[in-house]
């Protein structure tokens, strides 16, 4: 008896020793609720989004949160499901009362997520699925995105870079996957393509459950492309450039260069006809920066690191600080509007938003290449900088 | 015209390879295994373990993947679809489909959602080839095409000649009778399994080191289902014109009409051929009864 009076004045003790140590652990938390891809066909892409995210949150949290309230991330998993997502909207919103939600997951989902957060004026951060209309000018005042890919600015980018890059004429071929997004961006680039003097000579719209890529791609090698531009899911950019190459084909071949493919793909395929335009570094260029991010990452339990994934948590760390503590959704998407988030060594530029531009102001892209004489990626394109609202006046010209 | 020729057997050859494994396990068992593809996809993953684990030594990995396929047709029938029998058949096909889900989830689990590249992993590259008439195929693709010949060659003598594969054809065709004249059924149905995901299981290394490996590559399975029901479900003979026929439908419509169509073209093949002739091109009438 006398011994167990002595544990309970130890634990007694042991309690009020640390309490003004564990401010962060007392207070009430921000609650954030996340929907995102973590299973099914897109979590080859999405998952390692959120496994960045979560660990730098817990990064966050054990440097003692914002102020001392750490911060709450309810994750709920929709598989890439719209009817999954709406519930897990409904969820995290309605009965866990979060300030702000986070969409990591396909542009299907969107939707519902949307008419949830409409309803119940919820502040929407897509970060790392690709940015919806919503978010350009004029944004809708509640939704947000940091995710660096958008189908008609990076497709428009992508074509004008060919012809900088090309000497002779540029036969343009394209490829995508058949979903709405990467349709945008592909007739974009055809129709900029055929403004600035390319020769549009082929297009490969590749169904979901395509098997073997091959066929689509004698196609595109058939009508004489010297250039394929293919903007879409990552198996459906890299997956017709391999056909291509096992039909020996020689052309040079330009895709959106997601961050962790990339970085895999580029060593393994060790060919210099391979260009990836990105708005964030991969890791193959070897920076400083995106090392220590790895490791900050690995040492918070994220065994890779993906780029896209930590630029949406430090946009939420920034937001949820800009809002102060008490934080309501209001408050919180008043903070956002004027927001600009620095991830050094990862972006051209900042993400800033603005009262109407939810997208950013402006886009910073670069293109990469790979050199097999050095055996790493090495800059084709440096940033460079896309005043994004002027960018769209264009495009829509184009698009009359 | 030659590389569409060419294109076709490569698709061919891996679509003869699946179905090879659906008539294989419906003329013994009488099931129709839906967890064909994920079983083909988890063969994929026995490879790329193998392979890693063995790094240097690549052929060793691609023998052993098959008996680990092998022996996970032979755990399925043993754990999951012997227990079925005296049940109606429909339960049985509904356990496959559980294993499938089950199957993906584990993959998962285990390997993430990553995509992953074997022939990487060995060092080993896929070489295209120029071929008469301008063609070109890669070396995968003509090791798929000897493949899915050989199978349908080794296949067709073991059940015509072997005494084992005769027993099977016995046990297929009236099980109960079968038992009667000393046919250990369990055993023939268990090595039908075994066969059915050891083929299965060269689709898988074939298929993942020409494309790639990842939990969704289960869903080819699916696109192959048409052809062992256009072949005929219990004839062998019929998986050959059938994935030459749906192969060459398919390439023409991306080339020619639609590429989009190319995921349907499989299945409506199968629509016109059930209304035309509901057992399939070789298979047996009666057959249709009982499916």
């Amino acid at each position: 008896m006398a011994g167990a009076s002595r544990v309970l004045a130890w634990l007694a003790g042991a309690v009020v020793l640390a309490a003004p140590w564990t401010p962060a652990l007392a207070q009430e938390p921000y609650k954030v609720g996340m929907t995102a891809a973590v299973t099914g066909p897109a979590a080859i892409e999405y998952a390692a989004r959120v496994e960045t995210f979560r660990a730098y949150m817990s990064k966050v949290n054990a440097e003692g949160g914002i102020n001392g309230h750490p911060i709450q991330v309810i994750y709920e998993d929709d598989r890439g499901e719209p009817a999954r997502a709406a519930t897990n909207a409904k969820k995290v919103v309605e009965q866990e009362r979060v300030v702000l939600l986070v969409n990591t997951s396909l542009s299907a989902t969107y939707k519902p997520v949307m008419a949830t957060v409409t309803e119940t004026k919820t502040p929407l951060l897509f970060g790392g699925g690709v940015c919806p209309q919503e978010v350009f000018p004029p944004a809708n005042p509640l939704m947000f995105c940091t995710t660096s890919f958008a189908a008609q600015i990076d497709s428009d980018f992508a074509v004008r870079f060919m012809k900088e890059a090309s000497k002779g004429k540029v036969r343009l071929g394209t490829a995508l996957m058949d979903i709405p997004v990467a349709r945008i961006g592909i007739d974009t680039a055809e129709a900029v393509g055929r403004k600035i003097g390319l020769e549009v000579v082929g297009r490969i719209t590749m169904p979901p459950g395509t098997a073997d890529f091959t066929p689509f791609s004698s196609k595109l090698k058939d009508a004489g492309a010297n250039w394929v531009f293919a903007w879409s899911p990552w198996s459906f950019q890299v997956g017709p450039y391999e056909a291509l190459l096992n039909l020996g084909w020689q052309g040079n071949y330009l895709l959106y260069g997601h961050q962790q493919p990339i970085d895999a793909a580029y060593p393994r395929l060790n060919r210099e006809n391979l260009y990836a335009l990105v708005g964030a570094s991969i890791l193959a260029e070897g920076l400083p920066e995106l090392k220590a991010m790895q490791e900050t990452a690995a040492k918070h339990g994220a065994s890779r690191l993906d780029v896209e994934g930590w630029v949406a948590a430090v946009a939420v760390h920034e937001a949820l600080k800009a809002c102060g503590w008490p934080c309501s959704r209001e408050k919180l998407q008043g903070a956002m509007s004027g927001l600009s988030i620095t991830v050094k060594g990862v972006k051209g530029g900042p993400i800033q938003w603005s009262r109407d531009n939810h997208f950013r102001t402006e886009q910073w892209y670069k293109v990469y290449r790979w050199d097999s004489a050095r055996q790493r990626a090495v800059t084709a394109k440096g940033w460079t900088k896309v005043d994004v609202g002027q960018k769209l006046k264009e495009l829509r010209e184009t698009a009359k | 015209m030659a590389q569409l020729l060419a294109n076709t057997l490569a698709l061919a050859s891996t679509y003869i390879l699946l179905a090879i494994g659906y008539v294989v396990v419906y003329r013994s068992s009488r099931v129709l295994n839906l967890a064909h593809g994920e079983l083909m996809m988890l063969a994929g993953y026995a490879f790329f373990g193998l392979v890693s684990a063995t790094p240097g030594h690549p052929l060793w990995a691609v023998p052993a993947a098959l008996v680990v396929a092998f022996l996970a047709g032979v755990a399925v029938y043993a754990t999951l679809v012997r227990p079925m029998a005296g049940h109606p058949l429909f339960s049985a096909v509904l356990v496959t489909v559980s294993l499938g889900i089950l199957l993906r989830g584990l993959v998962l689990l285990g390997w993430t959602a990553d995509i992953l590249y074997p022939l990487a992993v060995t060092g080993y590259k896929n070489a295209p080839w120029l071929l008469p008439g301008g063609a070109v195929l890669t070396t995968i693709d003509l090791l798929s095409i000897l493949m899915a010949g050989t199978m349908l060659v080794a296949l067709w003598g073991f059940f015509a000649r072997s005494r084992l594969g005769i027993q099977m054809r016995a046990a297929a065709e009236n099980p109960l009778l079968a038992a009667q004249r000393g046919v250990n059924i369990h055993l023939v149905f268990s090595l039908s399994w075994g066969i059915s995901t050891f083929v299965a299981g060269v689709a898988a290394v074939l298929y993942a080191s020409k494309v790639r490996l990842d939990p969704e590559i289960g869903v080819i399975g699916l696109r192959a289902f048409p052809v062992a029901l256009v072949g005929g479900l219990d004839s062998l003979a019929g998986v050959l014109p059938a994935g030459l026929a749906i192969a060459l439908l398919e390439n023409l419509a991306i080339r020619y009409v639609s590429p989009l169509l190319s995921d349907v073209v499989p299945f409506l093949a199968l629509l016109v051929m059930l209304f035309v002739r509901p057992w399939g091109l070789f298979g047996t009438k009666e057959e249709i009864e009982r499916v």
